[in-house]
């Protein structure tokens, strides 16, 4: 896993170390002709996000009845909708959405799971087995039939199916970390730092929990692509964001009727999708490529 | 044996987990399900007895209690929606979903493995790349919205592609629904119409979800038969100078079968979570049309009836594959 | 003797890292052993001759012929005429060389079918017979075994049973004994001194251990980081010049008091 060249410089820190590491790491990524490909369509997905009030031509929620179910043209490149709206401006709106929902996963879900599995494969024991079997029964769970009862039971909104998404999607981190944890505590390094009086929960936080990150990122960043299809499929339910609000999946469920003669209204945020998708997915095999290999 | 009744145990305790969530989340339920049941124009006491029927008055683990009791007699409850016994509308749906399902894996294992296997042998040159790109498209294309576009291609513009439902509605409730599979009902009835029209209405969804499965079960192939091809038994197979046909399909394939075991099995899991979306999309009679549906309507007893069926067939799925495949290995033995 | 193996300036590379430089050397139907430690480019050797070198590798060579057919310009076809048919190959771990899921027998009736076009219960006959001659005491017990259920020495017995059956005029050994404890070794090198010479095949005998080849072969050659640097009769090795050799001869245990 180590990138180190065998006549590799000495960092002076270890926060050098880690730069350097970081640094390594993009460099062999951009070096993969796909993985780049991913992080140009990501970077470009966060672009749009942040910068959707100014990119897009039109109010997302603004309605021009008299030009509903228009054809892509000039004023409206990607055509209108039922109701009148611009399709683009709706499909940047909705990427702030679909971005927002992959940060708050990315941001706590492999936290959360990292958290779960460290102290389980740290401790062992009674923790391990109570902990494990916890994760098991989700993992168990099929993540979308859990999502979709979850937001049955406490009703639409983008909060529940975040809430049902992230639920189901902690237990392979925790395992993972966990795996990684249990093969890390052998190491002689950290029983030299627990000799020389590191706590438990130092050497957790600062020794054994950032060597598991390596994997976990690798792993975020595939899921991140079943998360974006997740949230459009709740969506596509209608069980995600409230309308009038533009959400791909939701748009998609609206554009169904019209699908005969006003085809776009459908398509287009399934290409968007499709592509957010495929950016992560790039990503998520390059990084794993350099990261991980032996995930392949 | 001992792996057999820790996996037992590992069964029982994830299908207890299971009961207990959904158990849970129907009473995170916002609605008061007695009122669903006697509606809201019913009297204090109508209410006070229904509510006592349906065991409400009683503490939480009680409550629980009666839930699995009746679980285990079978008996999900009453649908709101349509009066009947959620577990015969389940039995009627179910098998809908089921046939899609084998269907499209059969698709995904015929059409993925061959692709695997030869993406493998032509490592890194155009066919490994066309199997790549083919894959990632299986990957990130959202099942529900290539569902549509493909609808509106062969059904709506070329009229290649049958209509919704399983059967044109002339041929419906014509052969008795002995299994539901009406492929097997048919056969087995000697009517050949009802089977060709199943198969007509089967072939777009099954294509689709064929496609998903194909993308995911090729991806798999490919893997496994690259760690084979490395190995030294086969260096030593062509230097028996056997073909490279039968070293491929033969020696290495033969070592990859019981890992796709387990891959086609998780790919029929995947279909099964998937069928929610897909049912919608092409208006198919099978288990995740009726989840949505009961879920749309807010009949809690359905959908929590068929969240359970499905997760129960999940569980079992996962647990086969970590079980039973195990054992299959002649090296495992 | 005619030779019925020539190889010249034959050169392997993986990318720009040459793992065998200039090896030239010609055999005939003898036992020549090739040894060097780790790493030396010999097990390579033997794989350039089938034409089977690892993803990676690349190769040339002035020339390469077995009994007159130049290996260098045979295409797949020929070469798959050549393997199990005329040339054999042992390698040193049974558990690895066999495949995993095919039981042993079955392994040994595709080489008779294939290249003796035995039918199917002749192929079994002669199989077992094959077995016995490897002195596997109970053959048709060990025809239905899968190879991870043999010891080392039986699968290596199983293994040459399986590479013979082509019945080849060369045997390519790589490290057959290496794996194995004192007694399957020796119980192994007895079967394939008893084989070779009963059907005066070549044997190029690759092999880390040069006191083991000093005793079984006619002629060694020593191989140190991909040059052959040393080539003399097994008799003549006392006298060997170059430096390495001497060194691997001074490291050999010694039972007599050190003078």
């Amino acid at each position: 896993m180590s990138l180190a060249h065998p006549d590799a410089y000495e960092p002076a820190s270890s926060l050098a170390a880690r730069l350097t590491g970081a640094a390594e790491t993009a460099r062999a990524l951009a070096a993969d002709r796909s993985a780049l490909a991913g992080m140009v369509i990501v970077t470009l997905l966060i672009l749009a996000a942040a910068a959707a009030p100014l990119l897009a031509p039109y109010d997302p929620n603004a309605q021009d009845l008299a030009l509903r179910l228009a054809p892509p043209g000039a004023a409206h490149w990607l055509g209108t909708d039922e109701l009148g709206r611009d399709v683009l401006s709706r499909l940047l709106a909705g990427s702030r959405i679909t971005l927002a929902v992959v940060a708050l996963i990315a941001l706590t879900v492999p936290a959360a799971g990292l958290a779960v599995g460290c102290l389980a494969g740290f401790a062992g024991g009674i923790v391990d087995a109570v902990l494990m079997r916890i994760a098991d029964v989700f993992l168990a769970f099929p993540r979308l039939i859990l999502a979709l009862a979850l937001v049955a039971a406490m009703g639409p909104g983008l909060s529940h199916a975040l809430i049902a998404i992230a639920l189901a999607a902690w237990p392979p981190y925790a395992r993972l970390a966990r795996a990684e944890t249990m093969a890390i505590r052998e190491r002689d390094f950290i029983a030299a730092a627990r000799l020389s009086g590191a706590s438990p929960a130092r050497l957790l936080l600062l020794h054994i929990a950032p060597l598991c990150l390596p994997s976990l990122i690798v792993r975020a960043s595939l899921d991140m692509a079943g998360v974006i299809l997740t949230a459009a499929g709740l969506g596509f339910l209608g069980l995600g964001v409230a309308p009038p609000q533009a959400e791909w999946g939701a748009m998609i469920a609206a554009g169904r009727r019209f699908m005969l003669d006003q085809w776009w209204v459908a398509a287009a945020p399934g290409v968007a999708i499709a592509v957010a998708t495929l950016g992560f997915n790039l990503l998520g095999e390059g990084l794993r490529d350099v990261l991980d290999p032996r995930q392949r | 044996m001992r792996a057999m009744l820790s996996l037992g145990a590992k069964a029982a305790l994830t299908l207890f987990g299971l009961l207990l969530v959904t158990f849970l989340i129907a009473r995170v339920v916002p609605i008061d399900p007695v009122l669903a049941v006697v509606g809201d124009r019913a009297s204090s006491e109508t209410y006070a007895r229904v509510r006592a029927e349906m065991g409400l008055d009683r503490p939480v683990a009680v409550q629980f209690g009666r839930y699995v009791t009746m679980l285990a007699e079978g008996d999900l409850g009453q649908s709101a929606l349509t009066r009947a016994k959620v577990a015969d509308d389940i039995a009627r749906f179910f098998p809908a979903t089921l046939e899609l399902a084998t269907v499209a894996t059969l698709i995904g294992l015929v059409l993925g493995i061959p692709a695997g296997v030869i993406a493998a042998a032509r490592h890194n040159r155009w066919p490994d790349h066309a199997l790549r790109l083919v894959s990632l498209f299986g990957y990130s294309v959202p099942v529900f919205w290539l569902g549509l576009m493909a609808l509106l291609l062969f059904y709506a513009d070329l009229g290649w592609a049958a209509g919704p439902g399983r059967l044109d509605p002339w041929l419906e409730d014509v052969v008795r629904p002995r299994s539901g599979l009406l492929l097997v009902d048919g056969v087995l009835a000697g009517n050949g119409t009802v089977v060709l029209s199943a198969l007509r209405h089967l072939a777009l969804p099954a294509a689709i979800l064929g496609y998903y499965s194909l993308a995911y079960i090729s991806r798999m192939t490919r893997s496994l038969m690259l760690e084979q091809l490395n190995q030294d038994y086969i260096a030593v197979a062509r230097a028996k100078g056997l073909s490279e046909t039968r070293v491929l399909w033969c020696h290495a394939l033969g070592n990859v079968l019981v890992p796709l075991a387990t891959v086609a099995t998780l790919a029929y899991a995947q279909l099964l979570e998937g069928s929610v979306l897909t049912e919608t999309v092409f208006a198919w009679p099978g288990i995740g049309r009726y989840i949505t549906g009961s879920l749309l309507s807010l009949d809690m007893n359905a959908v929590m009836g068929g969240t359970l069926v499905v997760g129960a067939v999940f569980i079992f799925l996962n647990l086969l594959v970590e079980g039973l495949y195990g054992r299959l290995d002649p090296r495992l033995r | 003797m005619s030779a019925l193996l020539e190889i010249e300036d034959l050169h392997v590379s993986f990318g720009t890292a040459e793992a065998v430089r200039g090896a030239s050397f010609a055999m005939g139907r003898e036992r020549l052993a090739l040894v060097g430690g780790s790493g030396a480019g010999k097990s390579l050797i033997g794989r350039a001759i089938l034409r089977l070198l690892p993803a990676g590798a690349s190769m040339t060579a002035a020339r390469m012929n077995f009994d007159g057919i130049d290996l260098l310009a045979a295409g797949p076809r020929e070469m798959r005429a050549l393997r199990g048919r005329r040339i054999g190959w042992v390698l040193q771990d049974p558990k690895f060389s066999l495949n995993p899921v095919m039981s042993v027998g079955t392994q040994v009736e595709e080489m008779l079918r294939l290249h003796r076009r035995l039918d199917r219960r002749a192929a079994r006959e002669e199989a077992l017979a094959l077995l016995e001659s490897v002195w596997l005491r109970e053959p048709a017990r060990v025809h239905a075994l899968y190879p991870h259920e043999l010891s080392g020495g039986m699968g290596q017995r199983a293994m040459i049973a399986m590479m013979l059956a082509g019945e080849p005029d060369l045997l390519i050994a790589d490290e057959p004994s290496s794996a194995l404890d004192a007694g399957a070794a020796l119980q192994v090198l007895a079967v394939l001194d008893d084989l070779v010479a009963r059907r005066g095949m070549g044997l190029l005998f690759i092999s880390h251990d040069l006191t083991l080849v000093e005793g079984f072969c006619d002629r060694v050659m020593v191989i140190e980081a991909g040059s052959i640097v040393e080539s003399c009769d097994a008799a003549a090795l006392g006298e060997a010049r170059h430096p390495y050799t001497r060194r691997l001869l001074a490291a050999r245990p010694r039972l007599e008091a050190a003078p």
